[in-house]
């Protein structure tokens, strides 16, 4: 009679399945609005959020499952918060991985189901007023409501606003590096404080890591899934090189300079052997052979160096940070970031307080993500690894209070040796924009990376006259 | 008993001594190569978790896990967040199949035995859509969940965009029909003397006889719904399945609790496939259309 | 309609109504039935005929913040100006033709070993299957660490046997090649199975006879064993080619559609337009063009068939 026992075991599942669905499915949905006359509304007057206002608000990319110090801090956050605005409710919504997985991003703004504060990388900007979502909040921000407003960098402004308007607040910014391996410096004889500077010095010590054996190589480069020429840009940048000429129509990176970047590679990949065999082409799989020791050197920022510790249990005193390598010394590359976007049709209420809190969260130095003194107490007791910030240029200037402030604090509480990263801290560089259809142009370079770091008779001239005619045809058809 | 199984090769020459030794011989072979490329990568992905993931980049590869730990086991659980992800796949996959079985058997019901006008068309235009690639439709059917015509519903992140797209489905509808056709008018109107209706006919009569292809529907049901991709991928990201959050999650994982976290995403299935398996078998085995 | 209302009524006025009864009846059966039709009717109409004439309508329109407007061809000239597009179909076709040598003989090849054995037929049968229970992306994942060049098990075992390695996903050769060994792994059970059921359903005589005529084992499987499976061979043929066109989820988690664009379907780069180009019109385009070339061969699938039948 086993059919008939799994069937009735199968009715019982369903039906509980059933119930649990609609359960699910009650709870979703955004909490955005109505754009109602309401005096609980509030008004766009410029002013910081009434500390009374009662208003429910939702936010995206909180930390989910998979960091533990960042989840704890992120609770402990709204419940300080609170203290000073009792009435507002935050609906965070966690997320595990990667917060913007592409698909599902676009799946957000085509289906309008963005929370009322949603997150997205700097480069998204087109993609975000597209979907025509967003409002525009230079009504709410100013020194009032978002201290250290008007004195935030000139790179970070222009990410933010757009035709004059300012539609964003950053919460991340950053601007390209190199993440080394002290212990494999040192194992081959490199000192771990003079990490390269320039690309000759990169290829030369990789080559010398990579003599190390038993699997270890000196160097490691995308190639696939758009980060491929997402790097190459990177690179090409750091070599003073064009992506497209100056009205954007053409591409200019069959140069001197992106020959020079993908000529290099291979060399490296082929006669020095100081890259694996095994291409990366996603953005995660980066990381797992830095975890384990296995690669020496990698183009990334500082929040590589906190994934690798607090994502993947890295050691966490094995890395430095280095600056851009460039020609003839550190240079200038490709920038990057991370900011909120505000949704339309909130109450004015609602936006003033999603600015509260991400003011709140990101933007102050010794609250949110920069209470250093809380990551140190909450480390004390964890059993899950926790990386207390690396510097990074944040949002504001060097001597401004803030910067001065959040050095200050990094100092007494921060947990990872600071020194490691002088090379990348006392080397400042400035951030260089993407290219126009940047991911469609990053998928037509994958390629050229591609062939270059897994073809050993790979041709770098016709790689790059392919790439150039792709990316011609792509630019004339947008 | 032995002409009935009479197959390629003839029991004659099967019980000569060369023969029985060939065969002996083919037995083994196959034995050891199926078990070696059906279980081994099983057995490497049951001991990868027990592994550190330095242990498991090494070379050459450790057969047995050097120094076994169950740490990726729990993280894995804990960080791919296992248990929501199991009981939403549950919920899509058990929903489609109900689902599925209503709507299916009613419309195959219908065109098989009730005959409607323009019965033939319809089932035209729906064996039509079987050979439409789904892939080529998913930008639109996309567009049309998030903001269903008429009603303006946007059902994605809700397990309707998992249930209603599975109804729409021929190939189950063609086989329902195939076999309510098999069915002897001469039944449907004995139950119509005796005073049922079309739904008690369909109920008391029909189905009860249709077990075997109500299985072989069942399970295609579920193993689509558990095996898809691309559609869960971009209609559910904040309630997604096993299959498409393991492939999320590995983005953020240490590789021994991912591996870990792939075994444990593997178990359920294969349990129940283990457990049912002669029902499941034999139901594809009877289901399988004939010739 | 009101020509037949009152013809109806005309007839109504007649002594004996046993014909309206009739149509009434006849009326009602009909009813009855489309009501049992409607739930599925409605999803087809909603999720599949529907979104067919909106991609259509899509395809020749595009967005820009939030309005919509009529370009004419512009998506259908952005999409093949993408050299990345015939790429596409050039590896989609690479896919497809090697899925079929492996995917289509490997598994039928297992069905007529396993219908031989006398021994041990559910086990096999079980371990062929156990690969489809699988959530396809843990077994995909699985090969990746097979098939690293450098770690991988593969090599490692070709090592130890002294044989050259391979690069497996890492070069624009062998990655299209790999990818079909890996989806070849994950589905080869659920073919086999049919093709089980189908070897079964041969009467034991048609062997015999062909023996007696003298046939040995290649020319029985020629002449008794393809002819009499003929129609689930051919059916389960066009499944697979409608179903390999359609790859993605391997190329998306194993290669990201690298390397050098080698294993970038078509499925790929319409995922690719709509998610993270943000052209949803210009996916739409591809998706017309992919329907109308798989369209045409169902056409000629069901054209040789019909012709295969009548001879």
């Amino acid at each position: 009679m086993k059919p008939n026992s799994s069937r009735r075991f199968a009715a019982v599942a369903l039906a509980a399945g059933m119930l649990l669905g609609t359960a699910a499915c009650g709870s979703s949905g955004s909490s955005a609005g109505k754009p109602a006359g309401n005096a609980a509304d509030g008004v766009a007057d410029g002013k910081p959020l009434d500390p009374n206002a009662t208003v429910t608000i939702s936010i995206d990319c909180a930390p989910g499952a998979d960091q533990a110090a960042g989840k704890a801090n992120y609770a402990d956050d709204i419940a300080l918060f609170k203290v000073k605005y009792p009435n507002v409710t935050i609906n965070a919504k966690p997320y595990v991985g990667q917060c913007e997985v592409p698909a599902q991003q676009t799946a957000e703004y085509k289906a309008h189901d963005e929370t009322g504060a949603f997150h997205a990388y700097f480069t998204d900007r087109e993609q975000t007023l597209n979907s025509a979502d967003a409002v525009d909040i230079g009504g709410y921000v100013n020194d009032q409501t978002v201290p250290g407003y008007s004195s935030m960098l000139a790179s970070v402004k222009q990410n933010i606003s757009a035709d004059k308007k300012v539609y964003a607040l950053p919460i991340n910014y950053y601007s390209t590096g190199l993440v080394y391996n002290r212990d494999l410096f040192k194992q081959a004889g490199l000192d771990p404080d003079k990490p390269p500077t320039t690309w000759d010095e990169l290829q030369a010590d990789a080559k010398k890591i990579a003599a190390l054996g038993n699997g270890i190589t000196g160097y490691e480069d995308y190639s696939g899934g758009n980060t491929g020429g997402w790097h190459f840009t990177s690179e090409l940048y750091s070599l003073g090189g064009k992506m497209v000429n100056d009205d954007g129509t053409k591409a200019a990176f069959n140069s001197p300079q992106g020959k020079q970047v993908l000529q290099r590679l291979h060399d490296m990949r082929f006669a020095d052997q100081s890259i694996a065999a095994a291409p990366i082409t996603q953005w995660a799989d980066a990381f797992p052979p830095l975890a384990t020791g296995k690669v020496g050197m990698f183009i990334g920022a500082p929040d590589v160096v906190k994934h690798l510790i607090e994502v993947l249990g890295a050691n966490k005193d094995a890395y430095g940070l280095g600056a851009m390598p460039g020609a003839t010394g550190p240079a200038s590359s490709l920038g990057g970031g991370d900011l909120y976007y505000f949704k339309k049709g909130q109450t004015p209420n609602q936006i003033k307080a999603e600015i509260a809190w991400i003011d709140f969260e990101y933007l102050t130095p010794d609250q949110g993500q920069f209470n250093f003194a809380r990551s140190k107490t909450l480390a004390g007791s964890s059993k899950d690894p926790v990386a207390i910030s690396v510097p990074q240029p944040y949002f504001w200037s060097a001597d401004s209070p803030q910067i001065q402030a959040i050095t200050t604090s990094l100092k007494t509480n921060g947990n990872l040796p600071l020194t490691n990263y002088d090379p990348y801290v006392k080397n400042p560089t400035t951030s260089v924009n993407e290219p126009p259809a940047a991911q469609q142009l990053y998928k037509v370079l994958d390629s050229a990376m591609s062939g270059a770091l897994t073809d050993p008779n790979a041709n770098v001239d016709s790689l790059l006259a392919t790439a150039e005619s792709a990316a011609n045809k792509i630019l004339a058809n947008q | 008993m032995a002409t009935a199984t009479r197959t390629l090769i003839s029991p004659v020459q099967l019980s000569r001594p060369r023969g029985r030794r060939i065969y002996r011989a083919v037995l083994a072979l196959v034995l050891l190569g199926a078990t070696l490329a059906f279980v081994g990568p099983l057995y490497w992905l049951a001991t990868g978790g027990f592994k550190s993931s330095q242990e498991l980049v090494r070379t050459p590869p450790t057969l047995f896990p050097a120094r076994p730990g169950t740490h990726a086991f729990t993280e894995a659980w804990s960080r791919l967040g296992m248990g929501q992800l199991l009981l939403n796949t549950v919920v899509y996959a058990g929903g489609a199949l109900l689902f599925q079985l209503v709507f299916c058997v009613a419309a195959a019901y219908s065109l098989s035995k009730l005959r409607p006008v323009l019965g033939n068309v319809i089932l035209g235009m729906m064996l039509g859509s079987m050979m439409i690639p789904a892939a080529a439709l998913v930008i639109p059917q996309y567009l049309t969940v998030l903001d269903l015509p008429l009603v303006h519903w946007n059902l994605q992140d809700t397990p309707w965009v998992i249930w209603l797209p599975t109804v729409a489905n021929a190939f189950n509808i063609f086989l329902l029909k195939r076999f309510f056709d098999s069915i002897p008018d001469e039944l449907l109107d004995a139950a119509a003397i005796d005073g049922a209706g079309p739904l008690r006919t369909l109920w008391s009569v029909v189905l009860p006889i249709s077990r075997p292809i109500l299985g072989v529907v069942s399970i295609f049901g579920l193993v689509a719904v558990w095996k898809d991709f691309l559609w869960p991928l971009i209609t559910v990201p904040a309630h997604e399945t096993l299959n498409v959050g393991v492939n999320t999650a590995a983005t953020s994982m240490p590789q021994n609790s991912l591996i870990a976290g792939l075994f444990l995403a593997s178990i359920p299935t294969i349990v129940l496939f283990l457990v049912f398996q002669r029902n499941i078998m034999a139901g594809l085995t009877a289901g399988s259309l004939k010739g | 309609m009101a020509v037949t209302l009152t013809r109806e009524r005309a007839r109504a006025a007649r002594p004996r109504g046993a014909r309206p009864a009739a149509r009434r009846r006849a009326v009602a059966r009909n009813l009855r039935a489309h009501g049992f039709l409607a739930g599925a009717l409605l999803c087809f109409v909603l999720f599949t005929w529907y979104p067919m004439l909106r991609e259509i309508t899509m395809s020749f329109q595009r967005v820009h913040h939030g309005t919509t407007s009529w370009v004419g061809l512009a998506n259908y000239r952005q999409i093949t100006a993408d050299p990345g597009f015939w790429d596409a179909w050039r590896n989609t076709l690479e896919f497809t033709g090697i899925a079929l040598v492996v995917g289509f003989v490997v598994p039928f090849a297992a069905a007529l070993v396993i219908n031989e054995l006398r021994h041990a037929q559910s086990y096999l049968r079980i371990l062929v299957y156990l690969p489809v229970m699988l959530p396809p992306v843990a077994g995909i994942l699985l090969f990746k660490y097979f098939m690293d060049p450098g770690y991988g098990l593969f090599n490692q075992v070709l090592h130890a046997l002294h044989l050259p390695g391979s690069s497996w996903l890492a070069a624009k050769g062998t990655a299209m090649p790999s990818l079909v060994l890996v989806s070849t792994w994950g589905n080869l059970g659920s073919a086999t199975l049919v093709y089980l059921a189908a070897l079964q359903g041969i009467p034991g005589e048609l062997y015999e006879a062909a023996e007696l005529d003298g046939a040995n084992l290649l020319q029985r499987i020629w002449h008794v064993t393809v002819p009499q499976t003929r129609l689930i061979l051919s059916l389960m043929l066009m499944l697979q080619v409608v179903a390999t066109m359609q790859m993605f989820t391997e190329s998306f988690v194993l290669t990201g559609g690298g390397p050098q664009g080698a294993t970038t379907t078509v499925v790929y780069l319409l995922y690719d337009y709509a998610f993270n180009y943000d052209k949803f019109n210009t996916a739409a385009a591809l998706g017309v063009i992919m329907l109308l070339v798989l369209g045409c061969f169902s056409a000629l699938y069901l054209w040789l068939e019909r012709r295969g039948r009548e001879d």
